[in-house]
């Protein structure tokens, strides 16, 4: 995370990630409407498929990212105390990583 | 555009929610943060959610008879909202930065635009969910 605010800017990152989220949400609900899965197989091939697979990669990346730099904007601008707001910044950094590592395996599945 | 120093050590500055206005823009942008924390705070069981309905057919059961209970349609509602409003006001957000939309009627009647729509999409949902 530190790596990329420190060669992109925040803000940049901000929007190059909704941009990317905005596009594959469009791209998401219009395959949904094309073939609405109904029951376990369907639904999972919907979620995996080749065509779905890498984009919904991409989409929890941006996601993670985005969350990181927009929840950080609001500790910075409501925490004021630096150990309160460091504890903080710990806290959701684990809480991402957590949800990264719980949505790899499945992507990978 | 530097302002002369006594103007700007002049200007309030705090971010006390409770002392500052609400005018239609603020609200949509105030708006646009709440959203995201709330989408952001139910991330982790969204993806349970997620690995749950694709672990096996008893777990995609699990999860389909979850989602006819009560409260997960209530949350659902509400982060249906959220997810609505956020998208939107990111979307208006982003216009502003290539110069659409930044003066300040075209600008109110945005940011009024999405705070409704927000709520309609939110509503159609509970109408869906129901």
């Amino acid at each position: 995370m530190k790596a990329i605010s420190s060669a992109l800017p925040a803000w940049l990152v901000q929007r190059l990630s909704a941009l990317y989220m905005l596009l594959f949400l469009l791209y998401a609900l219009a395959r949904w409407n094309l073939a609405r899965p109904a029951g376990y197989a369907a639904w999972k091939s919907w979620v995996l498929a080749g065509s779905m697979r890498l984009p919904l990669m991409l989409f929890f990346a941006a996601l993670l990212i985005h969350a990181w730099v927009g929840l950080r904007d609001v500790v910075f601008d409501y925490i004021h105390p630096v150990p309160l707001r460091l504890g903080v910044l710990a806290l959701i950094a684990l809480g991402l990583a957590a949800v990264a590592f719980a949505v790899a395996p499945v992507l990978a599945g | 555009m530097a302002l002369p120093s006594d103007t700007r050590r002049a200007r309030p500055r705090f971010l006390n929610l409770l002392r500052i206005r609400y005018p239609v823009g603020a609200v949509c942008s105030f708006a646009h943060r709440v959203s995201g924390v709330v989408l952001a705070l139910t991330l982790p069981a969204l993806v349970w959610l997620l690995r749950l309905s694709l672990d096996g057919p008893s777990g995609y059961r699990a999860a389909t008879s979850l989602m006819q209970e009560l409260p997960p349609k209530a949350l659902a509602a509400v982060l249906i909202w959220a997810l609505a409003h956020h998208v939107l006001a990111g979307v208006r957000h982003l216009l502003k930065d290539i110069d659409l939309g930044s003066t300040l009627a075209v600008a109110r009647r945005s940011a009024w635009s999405v705070n409704m729509l927000g709520v309609l999409l939110a509503l159609l949902a509970l109408g869906a969910l129901w």
